[in-house]
């Protein structure tokens, strides 16, 4: 570099030079030693010097945006778009709008293929009460607490269906020649490993409490198991418990098995641990007692209400005892 | 001298850049950490639109590696990401400005900001506050030719590359922008006497 270049330098010049601004911006030794004995040679342009480079370092002395939190994010989209995973998956794309689409597609199609073999399932809540007509034309009404099962295609080559908790029945008869009953004919009722068969009745089902009870108001029912069979006729009460089928005393009216369907309460020479049980298994409700043998105490007679306020009323009044009633809590004194 | 140290720094990212147009991914990795910093700077320096910036970065790398086996080698990496990634913005800038209405010389905003610059004495905020207020003052080609010279260092072919313009006119851009700033920087009323020689650093180096 020649000394005497710079002896006439303006301020400006200064700026304008490449070997200067090499110099503010990468010092080395021997350009110091060089600008030191130029400064040394020229005091005059010592100030000049002295500014130009205090205004290059100043003005790199601003702001920056390095956006260092952003480095790992920006570097994923990248990656997607065409790291090493991206290049695999890259052998055949459609557009954008068909892929979205083809996608689209296809989530519906499995979902209505899932949905198609899914079972049909109905289900009712603590204190709901469900009509529901199968296709066929049968009414099952359905009590709190209870879930009714059917599988997809019901109905073409038989009538099944799963009952847990309890349903009143009233299938519809289809069976036109009694000496050729078809398998499409026969409606069936699954509770646990018992069957109820029936071509045409109306009967109420209870499946609660590992015990099935079997209720027949109007025509015919077949109860089978692995082991065991039996036939049901109008008013006959059957409970399977323990792989057994036993018939209790006829019913009078057992028209009233479905009294629950309007809210009824019915009830004839039962115990109140019994009463109250249909409280816990259909509505929800927590019942506490406070002296256990209570639920032994039985109420002679009939009881018919309706709603849960009255049962309990009736309950107070005629087995003098105190009845507690707070939310879904009942307790008896 | 000063020219080895580019030049060596220059190297490097030639090599990088030789592996990368090989297919190296660790390479392109190596690229990118080396420049996001430096990328994001330069364009933030364009808009304040960060979503913007990082789109364009996005773009930009998407581009050389989707291209890399068409690449030539560049005299210099730096320069040539810096001139890709300017286009780029203002492409997206363009684009954008087609739906929203931006005032007519908004492109480029070189201004000077000190906002969080820790600073060491009087003379340095003094001077600070000329150099803030004489470059607000120019026009947005010559606020953006002086950054680019002596913030990053850039040689006048590599400005006259970036900016699209021929070498001539890069000087002469420079020459009009220092005379603009001479007067008001050149004398300080306070002496500022800089102990020259043993304070001087590389600063802002990234």
């Amino acid at each position: 570099m020649d000394v005497n270049k710079y002896s006439s330098y303006t301020f400006k010049e200064f700026l304008e030079d490449d070997d200067f601004i090499t110099w503010v911006l990468n010092p080395t030794d021997e350009q110091n030693i060089f600008w030191n004995n130029f400064s040394e040679r020229f005091p005059d342009k010592k100030e000049d010097i002295s500014r130009a480079s205090s205004v290059i370092l100043t003005y790199r002395k601003q702001d920056t945006f390095f956006n260092e939190d952003r480095i790992t994010d920006v570097w994923k989209r990248i990656e997607v778009k065409v790291g090493p995973a991206a290049k695999q998956a890259k052998v055949f794309r459609l557009p954008q709008f068909l892929r979205v689409a083809a996608a689209i597609l296809l989530i519906a199609l499995a979902a209505i293929i899932y949905k198609y073999n899914q079972p049909k399932n109905f289900q009712t809540a603590f204190g709901e009460i469900k009509t529901i007509v199968m296709p066929d034309g049968t009414i099952v009404l359905l009590n709190g607490n209870s879930t009714l099962t059917y599988e997809h295609g019901w109905g073409k080559n038989s009538r099944e269906v799963w009952l847990k908790g309890e349903g009143f029945f009233n299938v519809t008869h289809l069976n036109q020649d009694p000496a050729h009953i078809k398998k499409s004919e026969r409606f069936v009722v699954h509770c646990n490993d018992l069957n109820i068969e029936v071509l045409g009745t109306t009967f109420n089902v209870k499946n609660r409490h590992d015990k099935v009870n079997v209720g027949l108001v109007t025509g015919k029912i077949r109860l089978t198991t692995n082991l065991v069979k039996k036939i049901l006729s109008p008013g006959d009460y059957a409970e399977y418990a323990a792989k057994n089928i036993s018939l209790k005393s006829k019913l009078t009216h057992p028209e009233k098995l479905m009294s629950w369907s309007k809210r009824q309460f019915i009830f004839s020479n039962v115990k109140l641990g019994d009463i109250l049980r249909t409280l816990e298994d259909s509505y929800g409700y927590q019942i506490k007692y406070t002296n256990p043998s209570s639920r032994d105490l039985e109420i002679e007679g009939e009881i018919s209400v309706t709603g849960v306020k009255e049962l309990l009323e009736t309950i107070s009044t005629s087995l003098h005892v105190n009845v507690y009633q707070n939310d879904h809590q009942i307790t008896i004194n | 001298m000063a020219e080895n140290i580019v030049s060596i720094h220059e190297d490097h990212n030639t090599t990088i850049w030789l592996a990368f147009k090989e297919g190296s991914w660790e390479a392109y990795t190596q690229l990118y950490n080396q420049n996001f910093k430096l990328l994001n700077n330069y364009g933030y320096k364009f808009t304040k639109d960060v979503n913007l910036i990082e789109d364009a970065v996005h773009d930009l790398f998407i581009k050389l590696w989707t291209n890399r086996t068409n690449l030539s080698t560049p005299a210099s990496v730096k320069n040539y990401l810096y001139k890709a990634l300017r286009n780029i913005i203002f492409r997206k800038m363009q684009s954008q400005s087609r739906f929203t209405e931006i005032e007519d010389d908004c492109p480029f905003s070189f201004e000077v900001s000190f906002d969080h610059v820790v600073i060491a004495n009087e003379e340095e905020r003094a001077l600070q506050n000329q150099i803030k207020s004489v470059i607000a003052t120019l026009p947005h080609r010559q606020q953006e030719i002086i950054f680019l010279r002596f913030y990053e260092d850039f040689s006048y072919v590599e400005i006259a590359d970036i900016m699209e313009i021929n070498v001539n006119s890069a000087y002469k851009l420079l020459y009009k922008a220092l005379n603009s700033m001479e007067n008001i920087l050149k004398v300080s009323k306070l002496v500022i006497i800089l102990a020259l020689f043993s304070e001087i650093r590389v600063n802002v180096r990234v």
